[in-house]
């Protein structure tokens, strides 16, 4: 299954400015950055590391899947996201981000559940009336 | 340097609620003229003012809020300074208040909170408080307060097993105590099957496990305990107050309060005392869970067994250790840069002797504890406050 949204193209806006990007096997993948000092990642992207203060940091990619921490459903949510939406927290290889999710209407949402990475549409800005893109997870299908 | 003890001398709330009509220098300043009015304690006597307020949409007047109030009870000429962190500024500012006057800094201060939230769209005031977590990644893509708190409950009971009854009893309980504050903004007659059918705002947090938005007012007058004592029968004495932020920089337990339990170690600690010596005590429960969670992370009940408290009736009006008998946040309502101060005035009454129908039996000592925003899921700050009556 396809994990970059088709209407996803090379000059749409992302909420997060960096923090993903379509890698070589077409694919989206989150960018960190991780601390040659003291291997400390970190996500989104920031120029020097928040655990030791090194600035010899550089980009990293992030792991595409990873495990669900906890999530909610929202029914009431923020002015310009349709509700209900899900969200909550994904623990990545080393680090835990804060993600929306998609697909949890047809596969339930449990805690502890195997999530992977895809590129979706998050939100309209309220300015130019065009769609915002980012990082969501989506539960993966049981293994047979 | 000798640090002098520090009391209450009196307090003031304004009501809770959608106060329409009324401008936030007008609610404001009822709370802190009830303040000044019920001590012997002139205008002219407080030397310096600490005031929470996060200021969202809804507010007209925004910036210099303090001296706007202050100057409708002739409160001026004095440093004045707003402080602002969340749903804990005015806890935050109560505590700036204690350390000038601990420090013999000065020797009268007041401390206040207020708010103004009500008369904007909901999803409105909901995108400004999202702006209390991290704004570049979570409040960017959705998440909501409720959402924490469901996110909170979701990881907790996968943790520890259902607990959904007990945290429609917290809300019932706190609920049972609100219609007996005449000050409260949520007069609601409710039994556990209501909290259970109404609406669900963010799973499994329903509507009525949620505080309301309120507008309202609180103020406290400190003084050194020798003056405290020469301006009022009963002062209240300050036995500890502490803050602190979260980590941040490691992964969340989402089923645990640890931030709840690296403070209230520091305030137990200042205070020479533990959980079983309070008498009376409130919690931020902006949504049910936060109230049960903070049973844990203040000691009142060991990891994952919160839900014994209500079960047994000790979190009661009428039990070992009631929690929340103003109504709390669910009842009473939640005028964020007000919150924390309403606290240290129901627990000023309550030891005082002077709560009327939620009066608690004979308490001599009280704990509050107040939250205030997050970063990635991780609370803000929480503070804790221990007062008595000695």
């Amino acid at each position: 299954m396809r994990q970059v949204h088709p209407d996803y193209n090379e000059s749409s806006g992302l909420v997060v400015d960096g923090s993903i990007r379509i890698a070589a096997d077409d694919n989206p993948v989150l960018i960190g950055t991780e601390c040659s000092e003291c291997e400390y990642v970190v996500f989104p992207s920031r120029p020097f590391c928040r655990n030791c203060l090194s600035d010899n940091v550089s980009d990293v990619e992030l792991a595409r899947t990873g495990q669900l921490e906890t999530y909610t459903v929202a029914h009431t949510g923020q002015e310009g996201i349709e509700p209900p939406y899900a969200f909550g927290f994904v623990n990545l290889e080393n680090v835990q981000i804060y993600s929306r999710f998609t697909e949890w209407k047809e596969r339930s949402l449990e805690v502890g559940d195997q999530v992977e990475l895809v590129l979706e549409k998050i939100k309209t800005d309220t300015e130019t009336g065009e769609p915002l893109f980012g990082h969501m997870f989506r539960p993966m299908e049981e293994e047979q | 340097m000798t640090e002098n003890e520090v009391a209450v001398v009196n307090v003031g709330q304004s009501d809770f609620g959608e106060l329409e009509g009324q401008r936030v220098t007008e609610f404001g300043s009822r709370a802190v003229r009830e303040a000044l009015l019920s001590s012997s304690v002139e205008p002219d006597d407080i030397e310096e003012a600490y005031i929470g307020n996060v200021a969202t949409t809804a507010q007209d007047q925004t910036s210099v809020i303090g001296q706007a109030i202050l100057r409708e009870v002739g409160v001026t000429g004095i440093p004045i300074i707003r402080v602002e962190n969340a749903c804990a500024s005015s806890t935050c500012a109560f505590q700036e208040a204690y350390k000038r006057v601990q420090s013999g800094e000065s020797d009268i201060v007041l401390a206040m909170g207020v708010e103004k939230m009500t008369g904007v769209p909901t999803e409105v005031a909901l995108k400004d408080m999202a702006g209390a977590a991290d704004a570049e990644v979570e409040g960017a893509m959705g998440m909501t307060f409720m959402g924490l708190y469901g996110m909170r409950a979701n990881a907790y009971m996968n943790q520890f097993g259902n607990v959904r009854e007990e945290l429609a009893d917290i809300a019932v309980k706190n609920h049972d105590n609100g219609l007996k504050n005449p000050r409260a903004h949520l007069q609601l007659n409710v039994d556990r099957d209501d909290i259970l059918e109404s609406r669900p705002i963010s799973d499994p947090i329903r509507l009525l496990d949620a505080c309301p938005m309120s507008d309202g007012a609180a103020a406290a007058v400190i003084a050194r305990t020798e003056i405290a004592e020469e301006l009022v029968e009963e002062p209240i004495y300050v036995d500890a107050a502490e803050m602190l932020s979260g980590n941040y920089l490691e992964e969340v337990e989402f089923w645990r309060e640890e931030l709840d339990e690296r403070v209230a170690q520091k305030a137990y600690s200042e205070a020479g005392i533990g959980p079983d010596d309070l008498d009376v005590v409130e919690v931020h429960d902006a949504a049910t869970i936060g109230e049960l969670m903070h049973y844990e992370g203040l000691g009142l009940a060991d990891q994952g067994e919160g839900a014994s408290l209500v079960r047994s009736g000790d979190v009661m009006l009428d039990g070992r250790t009631p929690v929340n008998p103003s109504g709390g946040l669910k009842s009473r309502g939640h005028p964020v840069g007000a919150t924390g101060v309403a606290q240290i005035c129901e627990l000023v009454w309550q030891l005082r002797g002077e709560a009327g129908a939620r009066q608690v039996e004979n308490p001599s000592i009280g704990l509050a504890q107040n939250s205030g925003g997050a970063l990635v899921g991780e609370g803000g700050v929480s503070t804790v406050t221990i007062l008595s009556n000695r």
